[in-house]
């Protein structure tokens, strides 16, 4: 069962590339897996970020290999909001 | 045009060559963030011409030698730009054998770093919008060199460098970047230039006006120059033809 925030990041995916959540696992990789070219990665993470209105750390984004790894950091980034809000 | 490209951030735009493309940037309709160093008044009466052609301007001061978060502050409270016209520099000339460390960092730092950070700052938002202009001022100088002026040319070369390579990373998103590369301009940073003999060697026989070093740099700006893409334009007056 998808958690929220994975579902919101899958329709973020599918509204800008087209992929269906359903080709979505934890362990795809965005660029071999999904076929996104590195631009490509850097305009999903922007569109992830205004999605739930969060900034991912520059270093943090560069070690974003897998759909899963995007999802823990967006899960990161949303608890270290909570806790400063 | 989307949204976002409705905004265009100048930099060292409170007077010169800055303040002649923030006019002509809203000459053509475009919203503009008048970035300027230490000029306050100059950045205000820049703000009221372009507030004059009837968009909005504001005047946003910072130090790039200190870093450029002031200017990527001012960006995200506008929502993203689409226009990026990194114009600032500075000069602090002299020989080699005399230039201390700091007088070739801090050149570096204005006018090459402070393009590269802002460069990146503002890329997210185009890459999203899928529209993007980025024109890096450097100089004829960073083309030929100049005796006197090791870290400025330095830096200026650097931006050539940046700017080409930018070109090759982002130009599949309609996103483009240029430089242009001004001879001698009367400015204020050109008038302690020594006039003997430079004349001669200008074949249009005058020094360039700001506002023509502008019309360059807005054409490279518009939708219509969306096929020039990691160029260097000279405006020199036949300098170095």
């Amino acid at each position: 069962m998808p958690t929220d925030v994975s579902a919101r990041i899958a329709e973020v995916i599918e509204d800008l590339f087209g992929v269906p959540a359903d080709a979505l696992d934890d362990d795809v990789t965005l660029q071999d897996g999904l076929q996104l070219d590195s631009l490509s990665v850097v305009e999903l993470q922007t569109a992830v970020e205004d999605t739930f209105d969060i900034r991912l750390a520059a270093e943090d984004a560069g070690t974003v290999e897998t759909y899963g790894d995007l999802v823990a950091m967006v899960g990161q980034a949303l608890r270290r909001r909570t806790r400063s809000a | 045009m989307s949204e976002d490209a409705r905004w265009a951030l100048v930099t060292g735009a409170s007077k010169g060559i800055g303040a002649a493309v923030a006019t002509a940037l809203a000459a053509q309709g475009r919203n503009v963030l008048v970035g300027y160093g230490g000029d306050a008044d100059g950045a205000a009466a820049v703000v009221a011409a372009c507030e004059e052609a009837g968009v909005a301007a504001r005047a946003v001061g910072a130090d790039l030698s200190a870093g450029t978060e002031a200017l990527e502050a001012a960006v995200e409270d506008v929502g993203g730009v689409g226009i990026l016209v990194n114009n600032a520099g500075i000069t602090a000339d002299g020989l080699v054998f005399g230039m201390d460390d700091d007088a070739f960092g801090r050149v570096l730092e204005v006018n090459l770093t402070a393009s590269f950070r802002l460069s990146r700052a503002v890329l997210r938002r185009m890459l999203r919008a899928r529209w993007g202009r980025i024109v890096n001022v450097t100089s004829v100088v960073g083309l030929h060199g100049n005796a006197g002026q090791a870290n400025y040319a330095a830096a200026k070369a650097g931006m050539v460098g940046l700017t080409k390579s930018l070109a090759r990373e982002v130009g599949k998103r309609n996103i483009t970047v240029n430089a242009v590369a001004p001879g001698f301009i009367a400015t204020a940073m050109t008038s302690e230039l020594p006039a003997d003999g430079l004349l001669d060697r200008i074949p249009a026989g005058r020094l360039g006006e700001a506002e023509e070093v502008a019309a360059a740099i807005a054409f490279l700006c518009g939708d219509e120059a969306g096929y020039v893409n990691g160029t260097v334009l000279q405006v020199d007056g036949g300098l170095f033809a």
